[in-house]
């Protein structure tokens, strides 16, 4: 187009070319907003203050970046809008209309790309005023309402830009519709596959791979349509917009390229350029013969015949359809056979690299010197009970009651905020891992019959690098190796948050025993000095645990609240919020926490007094019971339980018993042989108790067998 | 003048046009001959900048075609399968091709439309092939451009219409010095509008010469020749092609008329008579030449 205005020009003949999808976006934003708007005012009649908070919370919600359908709708209009706009590519006869006409191919990129965004953006923009003003008419505060709906609508906009380029680029990729929707589905698609299968491979096949979600971290990363999705869940920030308008900037370009380079003759055709035909068919039967291996591995019981063959079904059937669809013709399946053989050593590779552990990834070992720091833990036996997240308490605009526990993984906070004094520790700790596994191997270990403890372990190397790894150790030695990294004050200030609180973020302080629970707090009439005391003796006795003392059973639970934390275990004036935070962040007493002990005694507060037998009403037991079998004689161990009413009996099991949910709070300790005992008091509660192993569970054990019903 | 040199292009394994030089002088009418699969189609759409040479040039007066818009501008291509823009109408078209060609005689395409007897706004989908046709050589020749490039276009046009086709295309000519350029599987279209003549086979150019020298320069001869003599005493005169039903010699010569009379003249011959031949007869001597069997080749 030889005019100036051949922008201008070129984007009217566009939209006059798209009427069809104007009125297709116009009439699923009318509905997405006035109409949902224009209900959301019927629903309520609007009697009190609470009905016209929860409509400008919905309607709040509906003009967001949160709303949820809005997405979706974004996600399949960029399809549409992606694959009409540039549909012309896959017809000779159009291709040869517009690239015969005199105006350059970056122009026609240009008015076809921009006129998809705007048939979306003036729709979304417009319905989403007028539902502003259709709130405001029903008495919603207009001007934060139109705030939210042009934050959602360019946050919308911005995210919109990644799967409507993804999709340009599968159009600008092959030559017909079908095989093109198909290419989108792996672009999204493939690699978060690729991740999945190498962490199924990996979880498989090494013994100290520590995953956590590999797939689920790396999927946002590799998938522009999971990128997409992530994060509308999330308050925005500037980083997140940032990154999406980076992450469209590279994608426009790279689809620019492509439609620049694209020849008019791949119309028609699979795949717009020879060069991409062989990758991606070899990327895609590498990953399928992966999958089927994975598959008939597992089926098969983990049988090296069956990975083969697998291997080969799934490899072999990929590459004959993708031939198939290649060249539209089923008489072309076994076409490049070099290219079939290439993706089934490829897979086999990658399998071979797990399965013989090629790369040493098992026995890697920082090597001297190269360590900066370490972080090390024991993923169930020690301190499991320790609670990760944040608390948040009414929203930052109206503070009604709303309250989240947002729980944040131990592994994530442990790498975050835990720094061995002593790094050299974890790895001494992983050389008896690797000596052990070198002299005997996991199977030899295992074949032991002694329990395993997972032991994670992250090193921070000098170079920049870390790595994380899992060793699996059997029980005890697991404590021997393990007590110099607990007695690591690093281990402790990472591990226990509470070690990192300051006196004046504490506000309150919570203790619970059994189904007592006791506040402190100003409003009490504590003194701030008191509560500051207190959460500065259990810091110091907290710090200086021993691994033995915390396999002791608490006698009390105790956790140190801030403004947040008080306001959720209070409640809020308006609701009753204390369930949200429940008995989260609770830290046990021990009985060595005798200067803790000491400082509750003074505020009254006792911890750990004894049940009284007369309150009991009676007590079910249960525990595992040898019996004998009448044919063949044989004894075998039986679950069994029984009610014990005998005042006698009940009052000698109280004066033994021990809380049950405080056996979470110990270390390394064995609780086989006990008595499980639900106590049911006069006032109709009851509570789960234990008897330790020993010779009154032994007698208790003989109770149950003679008494129990089958 | 538009000039390719060593023009090529490959569809994975075939080589559709394979190293085609070729000059087209502006002002005349350049045909372009060959079977379906010949490279016509390619070598058009080469020449529109539709698809990207592998290797050689095109150039319009020394300015490559590939994505120039100025050089563009200064052609129109009509498809054997032309496309229209989507739910469109001629009036679209119009309206569309205004835009894009300074030159397009807005008027004109009024009138013409009116003469062909197509609806302003009737959409073109509702239209015949011969209808879309017509319109798309309208468009063409309203676009104004100083060359026109015509595949197969009058494939699909009654014979009036034909006519009608070629009288706009001389006009054209004449008035504005427009240079059309015609694809076409069949010579016999061809003869009564083209200067000068392309023969493709295979993606190559078998040969490309005026239509006027091809003429004055072979011609057929029935003769018959005393007993006991022939035609070998011609003298001068190249013998391509000799045929004899009896004491009827039909000869195929090439040179000048009055060349070849006096070489009659001169032979002894009791009777001789010049015909004149047919485009398609002239192509099937100098391809016979050429060793290429033309009959399997056009027709």
């Amino acid at each position: 187009m030889t005019s100036r205005n051949w922008f201008f020009k070129g984007m009217t003949e566009e939209i006059k070319r798209r009427l069809w999808a104007v009125a297709l976006s116009v009439l699923a934003f009318f509905f997405t907003f006035p109409v949902s708007m224009v209900y959301l005012t019927t629903q309520n009649d609007f009697s009190d203050a609470r009905d016209l908070n929860y409509f400008i919370d919905s309607a709040e919600e509906l003009l967001s970046y949160h709303n949820g359908w809005t997405v979706v709708l974004m996600a399949v209009m960029a399809v549409v809008l992606a694959f009409s706009g540039f549909s012309y590519l896959n017809s000779r006869s159009k291709v040869d209309f517009y690239h015969c006409l005199p105006i350059r191919r970056e122009k026609q990129f240009l008015i076809r790309y921009l006129c998809g965004i705007l048939i979306t953006a003036v729709p979304y923009l417009f319905f989403s005023v007028i539902s502003v003003q259709i709130a405001a008419a029903a008495g919603a505060p207009a001007g934060e309402l139109m705030k939210t709906a042009l934050f959602g609508w360019a946050y919308q906009m911005v995210s919109f830009l990644i799967p409507y380029t993804t999709a340009v680029i599968a159009a600008m990729l092959t030559g017909n519709i079908v095989v093109g929707l198909m290419g989108f589905g792996v672009l999204n698609i493939y690699f978060p596959l690729f991740v999945l299968l190498w962490q199924g491979l990996a979880e498989m096949c090494l013994e100290t791979f520590c995953s956590h979600d590999l797939a689920a971290d790396w999927a946002g990363k590799v998938s522009p349509m999971f990128f997409y999705i992530d994060g509308f869940d999330q308050t925005v920030t500037g980083g997140m917009i940032l990154s999406r308008l980076v992450t469209a900037g590279i994608l426009v370009a790279i689809a620019a390229v492509l439609h620049k380079k694209r020849p008019s003759e791949a119309a028609g055709k699979a795949m717009a350029f020879p060069l991409s035909q062989p990758l991606i068919r070899i990327m895609i039967t590498v990953e399928a013969a992966v999958s089927g291996l994975m598959f008939f591995w597992t089926l098969g019981g983990r049988e090296f015949g069956w990975a083969l063959f697998g291997l080969f079904a799934g490899g072999v059937i990929c590459h004959c359809v993708i031939e198939i669809i290649y060249h539209f013709d089923f008489k072309k399946l076994f076409s490049h056979k070099k290219q079939m053989a290439l993706s089934l050593i490829l897979a086999f590779g990658i399998f071979a690299l797990f399965f013989w552990d090629l790369t040493g990834y098992d026995r890697w070992l920082p090597k001297d010197g190269s360590l900066e720091s370490a972080a090390a833990y024991v993923q169930n036996e020690v301190d499991s009970w320790v609670d990760y997240g944040t608390l948040v308490v009414g929203r930052e605009e109206d503070n009604r009651g709303f309250g989240q526990w947002i729980r944040e993984r131990d592994e994530d906070y442990l790498a975050e905020h835990m720094t061995l004094k002593d790094g050299e520790q974890a790895v001494s700790l992983a050389r008896t891992w690797v000596e052990n596994w070198n002299q005997t191997g996991m199977d030899a270990v295992r074949g032991s019959g002694l329990p395993e403890e997972r032991v994670y372990v992250l090193y921070r190397l000098k170079n920049g690098r870390t790595a994380e790894r899992v060793y699996d150790i059997p029980g005890k030695q697991t404590k021997d190796l393990f007590r110099g990294i607990y007695d690591d004050s690093g281990y402790k200030e990472g591990r226990y948050p509470l070690l990192g609180m300051e006196e004046e973020q504490l506000k309150g302080i919570q203790v619970s025993y059994m189904d007592k629970e006791s506040l402190l707090s100003e409003k009490e009439g504590i003194s701030r000095e008191t509560l500051s005391k207190i959460l500065k003796i259990y810091q110091k006795e907290l710090s200086s645990l021993s691994l033995e003392q915390s396999g002791e059973l608490p006698v009390g639970e105790i956790r140190f609240l801030d403004d947040v934390r008080l306001q959720a275990a209070e409640g809020t004036e308006d609701q009753e919020i204390t369930w949200i935070y429940g008995d989260l962040e609770y830290y046990p007493i021990y009985p060595s926490f005798t200067g803790t002990l000491a400082a509750l005694e003074e505020q009254k507060i006792a911890v750990g007094d004894p049940v009284d037998p007369a309150g009991v009403r009676s007590v079910w037991m249960e525990a595992e019971v040898e019996t004998e079998e009448n044919f063949p004689l044989e004894k075998s161990i039986s679950y069994m339980g029984y009610e014990e009413k005998d005042r006698e009996v009940i009052e000698k099991i109280v004066r033994e018993m021990k809380y049950g949910p405080y056996r979470e709070y110990c270390s390394f300790s064995d609780f086989s042989g006990e008595i499980s005992l639900r106590v049911r008091f006069e006032d109709d509660t009851d509570e789960a108790f234990f008897i330790p192993d020993g010779s009154t569970a032994d007698w208790l054990r003989e109770r149950i067998r003679e008494n129990a019903e089958e | 003048m538009i000039e390719t040199a060593n023009l090529t292009k490959r569809f994975d394994d075939i080589v559709a046009v394979d190293h085609i030089t070729a000059r087209i002088k502006d002002g005349s009418v350049f045909g372009l001959v060959g079977t379906n699969g010949a490279g016509k189609s390619t070598f058009l759409r080469l020449l529109s900048g539709i698809l990207k040479p592998d290797e050689g040039t095109v150039m319009i007066d020394g300015r490559p075609v590939y994505e120039q818009e100025d050089v563009k501008s200064r052609f129109f291509y009509i498809s054997d399968d032309q496309a229209f823009l989507s739910n469109g109408t001629p009036g679209d078209m119009m309206a569309f091709y205004g835009k894009l060609y300074p030159g397009f005689d807005r008027g004109r395409f009024e009138r013409l439309l009116g003469s062909f007897g197509l609806e302003r706004r009737r959409r073109i989908s509702t239209f015949s092939k011969g209808m879309k046709k017509q319109l798309s050589i309208i468009c063409g020749i309203c676009a104004g451009t100083d060359y026109l490039f015509c595949d197969e276009t009058f494939d699909g046009l009654d014979p009036v219409m034909r006519q009608t086709v070629k009288s706009l295309f001389a006009n054209d000519m004449e008035e504005r010095g427009m240079t059309p350029i015609i694809a076409s599987h069949n010579l016999r279209e061809l003869e009564d509008i083209c200067d000068h003549v392309g023969l493709l086979h295979r993606g190559g150019i078998l040969l490309s010469k005026d239509l006027d020298i091809m003429k004055t320069s072979i011609h057929k001869i029935q003769c018959v020749f005393p007993e006991g003599s022939g035609p070998e005493g011609l003298a001068g005169l190249e013998i391509i092609k000799k045929e004899s039903r009896g004491r009827l010699l039909t000869l195929t010569v090439r040179g000048e008329k009055e060349q070849a009379e006096a070489a009659m003249e001169a032979s002894g011959a009791i009777f001789y008579e010049l015909i004149p031949l047919t485009l398609e007869e002239i192509f099937i001597s100098e391809t016979e030449v050429a060793g290429y069997d033309i009959k399997k080749l056009v027709f």
